[in-house]
C-alpha cells in the first residue's frame, strides 16, 4: 500500500453530489478534486491523471462523459474508472460503446457501497503490479483473479466490470449452487431491483458470448435464481 | 361473471331499428313530397266544375240559336197539333226510309237512341247493360249475352233490329235440322188469316236469310220450308252479331206486334238461354215521332257540333225532330291512344272514375221535366238510367209571335267534360309519379351515400383506437367541403391532441422519475455522509427515519420506470424456443421453497408445450401473478397454477381463494398505477399487473382477470400462443 493518499477525480455537474461524494472520499482518507464539466476537468487531467476518476455520464453537454472516459483511456490504460449514472438502462448503452470503463454505478449507489469498490479498484491496481497469488478460482473454460479481479475464458480476457466481476465470482465459486438476487446484490455490493440484476446477468452472458457463442454455463433457474453450470 | 380485458369494447353500434335509419327518415319525409302530386288532382278534379259551366253555356247557345232559327215558324208549330193518329203498330217507330237489308244499323240512324237493351238475365233481373259497359255483375255477363233492340217500320213492312252481344255464336250446321242447338230467334205472332204463326231464323252462316216457319204448337220444332215473306240480314260482328228482319205487313194482325225470343246456345244443350223481348216495351211518355219534319232535321244537323242531342218538342209534347246521339254507336269509335307508361293504368283507374262513354240512356224521356225546364229554369244535370253518366239538358223556348209554341232541347253528356279532366288528371298524375319516384331514387341513393359516409367516418374514427384504448393512429381528415367533412376534420384533430396528450402522459411517469432521481441522490448522499460522521445519539432515529424514508422514494421512483424500462427492454430481448411446461413448473418450484408455509398446485398437465419468446419474460410475468396472489390468498388455501392447451393456444391461470375483485375495477386491473390496495400502508403501485399484460402482448397473447363464479376467489389467466 502507498503511503501516499490517492487522488480521486470526480466529474459531476450536480454540485450537492459531487461535494457530498467528495466529503465522503475525503473522511476515508482520500484526496479528491472536483469539476463541473468536461473542459475543467480535462485541463487538470493534461497536466496530470488521476488515480481514480468518478465520472458522470449526464454531464451537460451531450455525450461529454462518453468522449472523456475515451480520452482518459486513451492516456492512460490501467486507469481506474467508474461511470455514474442516473438510470441503469444507461449501462447498456454504454457498455455497448466499450469505452473500457471499469464499473458503471447509479447515483442511488450507497456511499459504503461505493468505497467498498474503490477500494477494490486500487488494490486490484496493486495486485496488477505483483505477481499472481493462489487465490485465483478455476472452473472449466473460466478462470477468476479476484486479486486483479480479472476474467478469463478459455484463456481470452473477458472484460467485466467490478458489479459483474463480483456476481460471475459469487456464483462461479460454488457452482450447481442457486444463488438468488438477494444474494446477487450483496455479492455485488449493490442495492438494485430484479430487472437490473437481470440485466447484469444478460451483460455477463454477452461477454462471454462474444468469446464462445455456445457460453451456457450461466443458467437461470426460475423462480430461483441463478447457477454457474457444474462441470463434471 | 365480469371479464376484464384491457380497456372498453369499443364497437357499441347497435343494428338499427329498422326505421330509425337516416335513409329510413328521409324517405319518410320524402313522403311529403307526395301532397304535390295530391294538391295537382284536387285542383284537376275541380277544373271539371269549370269545364262544365262551359259547357252548359255552349249548350244554351246552341238551344237559343236553334230556337232563334225555329221562331215564327208557324208551319212547322202547329197552333193545334192534330191528334194522335192510331198507329199501325205501337211500338214501331216510322223509319225515315226502307232500311236495307244488311245486318248495319247506321240507316236507322237517329232511331237508335230508342234502342231497349236487354240482358242475358230473366226480365226480373234486367240489370241493363249494353255492350262495352263495365257495371254489376249479372249472372250472365253482358259479352255472353246481351242485345238491344228496336221495332220500325215503313209503308209496307215491320222492320225489326237485334243487336247482339254473344262471345260464343253457334250456327246451325248444314247437315242437322233442329235449330235448338244452334243460336236462333224465334218469332211469334198471329197472322192477318187468323194463325197463330211462329217462325224461327236460325241460319247455317252468316249473311242473308230467310225465316223458316214452324209447325205450330210442337214442342220440338221441326223444319217447314222457308218464307220469304220474313226475311232479313244476319251480320257477324267482333262482339256478337246484327240482325235486321223484314216482316211483310200483310202477315200481320191489324194491331198485333209480333214477339220475338232470342236463343243463345253455348255449348250443345248445356247452355241455354231464352230472352223474350217485353211486350209493352213501349216509350214512356213520349209519344214517338209523327211525323219527323225534314227541313228541321236539316236545320239541327247542319247546326250540331259534337255530341249533342237535339230535340225539337212542340206545345203537346211531341217530337218533331230529333237530331245526334249522346254516345257513339260504334263501340270501336274511341280507340283511345296508347299512353305512354301504360303500367300505371290500374292505379290511374283506381284513383279517377273512369267516365262512361256508353251507358244506358233509355228514351223514355219525362214530361213533367220539360214542363219544369221550361219553368225552373233552363239547365238541368240528371244522371242516366243507369246511373253510368251525366247528362245535361238545355232548353230554350221557340215562340210564334207572342207565344210559346214549342222547344228546342239540347241534351250532352258530361262525358266529354269528363274524359277531358280525366285525360288531364291522368297525364298530370303520371308525371307527378314518375317525378316522385325519380325523386325518391335519388334522395334515396343521395341519403345512401350520406349514410355510407357516415359509417366510414365512424370507422375510421374507431379504428384509429386500438382494442386496448390507446390511440395507434391518427385519423387521416377527409377533404370533403360540406359539414361531414367538417366533422371528419374535427374528428382528425381531436384524436390528433388526444394522442398528443396521451404521449405526453405516458411519458410522464418516466420523465418525472428521472427528474426525481438526482434530488433523491442529493438526500441520500447527504444522509450518508452524516452517517459516517459523528452522530449524537438523539439524532439516530430521524437519521433512520429519514435513510426509510429515501429508500421508499428510491423504490416509488423505481416502479415508476419500470414499465417503461420493460417496454425497452422488450424490444432487445432474444426470441428462443422454450418449453412453457417446464419454466412455469420450474418457477412454482421455486416459489414453493421460498414460501415453504404457502401450499402451490401446478398443473401443468405434462404435455410439452413449445413457445417462442423470452422465457425470463414469461417467469417475470408469473413472478407477478404469483406475488399478486400470495398477497391476497386465504391462508392455508392454495395456489393453483394451470396450462391448459386448446388448439394453438395455452391458457396459464393463477387461480387463488380470497377477496374478490372489485366489479367496477375488473376494467382497468392492467392499468399502468393502479392499486389493488387503497388502505394498505404497504407500498404498491400495481406496476407487476401492467407488466404481466405487457409481456401477454409481446408474445402475442391477452391477459385477462375474473372472479371465479362461486364468488370464492379470484382467477388470473394469460394466453398464449403456441409456436
Amino acid at each position: 500500500m502507498g503511503v501516499q493518499r490517492k487522488m480521486i477525480a470526480i466529474v459531476e455537474d450536480e454540485t450537492a453530489i459531487r461535494d457530498n461524494y467528495a466529503d465522503a472520499l475525503k473522511r476515508h482518507g482520500y484526496q479528491v478534486e472536483g469539476f463541473s464539466s468536461r473542459r475543467e476537468a480535462w485541463v487538470v487531467f493534461q497536466k496530470r491523471l488521476p488515480d481514480l476518476a468518478l465520472l458522470d455520464i449526464g454531464l451537460e453537454e451531450a455525450e461529454s462523459g462518453f468522449e472523456l472516459c475515451r480520452d482518459l483511456r486513451a492516456k492512460s490504460p490501467t486507469l481506474p474508472i467508474i461511470f455514474l449514472t442516473a438510470r441503469d438502462s444507461d449501462f447498456d448503452a454504454v457498455a455497448g460503446l466499450r469505452l473500457g470503463a471499469d464499473d458503471y454505478l447509479t447515483k442511488e449507489v450507497s456511499l459504503p457501497h461505493l468505497l467498498a469498490r474503490i477500494g477494490a479498484l486500487f488494490r486490484r491496481v496493486t495486485a496488477m503490479a505483483s505477481p499472481l497469488t493462489t487465490s485465483c478460482i478455476k472452473r472449466g473454460p473460466l478462470q477468476l483473479d479476484p486479486d486483479r479481479m480479472q476474467a478469463t475464458w478459455n484463456g481470452g480476457a473477458v472484460e467485466l466490470t467490478v458489479t459483474e466481476f463480483w456476481m460471475t465470482y459469487a456464483l462461479a465459486h460454488h457452482p450447481g449452487h442457486v444463488k438468488n438476487t438477494d444474494q446477487l446484490m450483496d455479492a455485488a455490493n449493490i442495492t438494485v431491483d430484479e430487472a437490473t440484476i437481470r440485466s447484469h446477468i444478460k451483460r455477463i452472458r454477452r461477454k462471454f458470448a462474444r468469446l464462445d457463442s455456445d457460453f451456457s454455463d450461466l443458467e437461470t433457474v426460475y423462480g430461483m435464481g441463478y447457477r454457474w453450470h457444474a462441470h463434471g | 361473471m365480469a371479464w376484464a380485458t384491457a380497456g372498453m369494447p369499443m364497437d357499441d353500434t347497435r343494428p338499427h331499428h329498422p326505421f330509425t335509419g337516416l335513409r329510413s327518415q328521409l324517405l319518410i319525409i320524402a313522403l311529403v313530397i307526395l301532397t304535390i302530386p295530391w294538391g295537382a288532382y284536387r285542383i284537376v278534379m275541380g277544373l271539371e266544375d269549370f269545364l262544365r259551366e262551359g259547357e252548359e253555356q255552349a249548350a244554351l247557345s246552341l238551344a237559343r240559336a236553334v230556337a232563334t232559327v225555329l221562331h215564327d215558324r208557324g208551319d212547322v208549330f202547329a197552333p193545334d197539333p192534330p191528334p194522335v193518329s192510331p198507329k199501325p203498330f205501337a211500338n214501331a217507330l216510322p223509319l225515315p226510309s226502307s232500311p236495307i237489308l244488311d245486318g248495319d244499323p247506321g240507316d236507322w240512324d237517329t232511331l237508335l237512341d230508342w234502342a231497349r237493351s236487354y240482358s242475358g238475365n230473366p226480365p226480373a233481373q234486367d240489370a241493363a247493360l249494353d255492350g262495352g259497359g263495365q257495371g254489376k255483375t249479372p249472372p250472365v255477363t253482358p259479352e255472353d249475352l246481351s242485345f238491344r233492340f228496336l221495332l220500325g217500320h215503313d209503308q209496307e213492312a215491320l222492320y225489326a233490329l237485334f243487336l247482339v252481344n254473344d262471345d260464343r255464336r253457334i250456327y246451325r250446321p248444314h247437315a242437322r235440322a233442329g235449330i235448338d242447338n244452334s243460336d236462333h230467334l224465334r218469332i211469334a205472332f198471329l197472322g192477318a188469316d187468323g194463325q197463330r204463326r211462329e217462325w224461327a231464323i236460325a241460319p247455317h252462316e252468316p249473311g242473308p236469310f230467310t225465316a223458316i216457319r214452324l209447325v205450330p204448337g210442337l214442342a220440338v220444332p221441326v223444319m217447314a220450308d222457308p218464307d220469304e215473306r220474313v226475311r232479313g240480314f244476319w251480320k257477324e260482328t267482333p262482339r256478337g252479331y246484327q240482325l235486321e228482319i223484314r216482316i211483310e205487313h200483310a202477315l200481320i194482325a191489324s194491331g198485333e206486334t209480333p214477339r220475338f225470343w232470342l236463343y243463345d246456345v253455348d255449348d250443345g244443350r248445356k247452355e241455354r238461354r231464352e230472352v223474350a223481348v217485353l211486350e209493352g216495351s213501349g216509350f214512356g211518355n213520349v209519344v214517338p215521332l209523327l211525323s219527323r219534319s225534314r227541313e228541321i232535321e236539316k236545320i239541327l244537323k247542319g247546326v250540331r257540333r259534337g255530341r249533342e242531342r237535339v230535340w225539337v218538342v212542340n206545345r203537346a209534347q211531341q217530337v218533331l225532330a230529333l237530331s245526334g246521339h249522346l254516345q257513339p254507336m260504334d263501340h270501336h269509335e274511341e280507340e283511345e291512344e296508347p299512353y305512354p307508361f301504360d303500367w300505371l293504368r290500374p292505379l290511374l283507374k283506381w284513383i279517377l272514375d273512369e267516365p262512361a262513354p256508353y251507358f244506358r240512356d233509355d228514351l223514355p224521356v219525362w214530361q213533367e221535366q220539360i214542363d219544369s225546364l221550361l219553368q225552373r229554369g233552363q239547365l238541368h244535370w240528371r244522371p242516366s238510367a243507369d246511373g253510368r253518366a251525366l247528362i245535361l239538358t238545355a232548353a230554350h223556348a221557340v215562340y210564334v209571335g207572342e207565344a210559346v209554341a214549342g222547344a228546342v232541347i239540347v241534351e250532352k253528356s258530361a262525358h266529354k267534360v269528363r274524359a277531358l279532366r280525366n285525360r288531364f288528371a291522368e297525364s298530370l298524375i303520371r308525371v307527378t309519379i314518375i317525378a316522385f319516384g325519380a325523386a325518391a331514387l335519388v334522395l334515396f341513393l343521395f341519403s345512401s351515400i350520406l349514410v355510407s359516409r357516415v359509417r366510414a367516418l365512424r370507422q375510421s374514427a374507431f379504428s384509429a383506437i386500438g382494442p386496448k384504448g390507446r390511440l395507434q393512429e391518427t385519423m387521416p381528415p377527409s377533404k370533403a367541403p360540406d359539414e361531414l367533412g367538417d366533422l371528419s376534420r374535427g374528428i382528425s384533430r381531436m384524436l390528433a391532441r388526444l394522442a398528443q396528450y396521451n404521449r405526453y402522459l405516458e411519458g410522464l411517469a418516466g420523465r418525472l422519475s428521472h427528474e426525481l432521481r438526482t434530488p433523491l441522490a442529493v438526500v441520500k448522499s447527504s444522509l450518508e455522509n452524516m452517517e459516517m460522521g459523528p452522530l449524537p445519539e438523539e439524532s439516530r432515529p430521524f437519521m433512520e427515519r429519514a435513510k426509510t424514508g429515501v429508500s421508499r422514494l428510491g423504490k416509488i421512483l423505481s416502479a415508476m420506470s419500470e414499465a417503461s424500462r420493460l417496454e425497452e427492454s422488450l424490444g432487445d430481448q432474444e426470441w428462443e424456443r422454450f418449453d412453457l411446461g417446464a419454466v412455469i413448473a420450474g418457477c412454482v418450484a421455486g416459489y414453493q421453497g421460498v414460501h415453504p408455509q404457502q401450499p402451490f398446485d401446478c398443473q401443468t398437465g405434462g404435455v410439452p408445450l413449445p413457445m417462442r419468446g423470452s422465457a425470463d419474460l414469461v417467469a417475470q410475468m408469473l413472478d407477478k401473478l404469483v406475488s399478486n396472489a400470495l398477497d391476497f390468498v386465504t391462508p392455508g388455501t392454495p395456489i393453483r397454477v394451470s396450462l391448459s392447451r386448446t388448439g394453438k393456444r395455452v391458457t396459464l391461470a393463477v387461480i387463488n381463494q380470497g377477496p374478490l375483485l372489485p366489479e367496477d375495477m375488473i376494467g382497468h386491473l392492467f392499468d399502468a398505477m393502479v392499486s389493488l390496495r387503497p388502505g394498505k400502508q404497504e407500498l404498491h403501485l400495481g406496476m407487476g399487473l401492467q407488466v404481466v399484460q405487457l409481456v401477454a402482448e409481446h408474445h402475442g397473447g391477452r391477459a385477462r382477470a375474473r372472479n371465479l363464479p362461486d364468488g370464492s376467489g379470484v382467477c388470473f389467466e394469460v394466453e398464449l400462443p403456441l409456436a
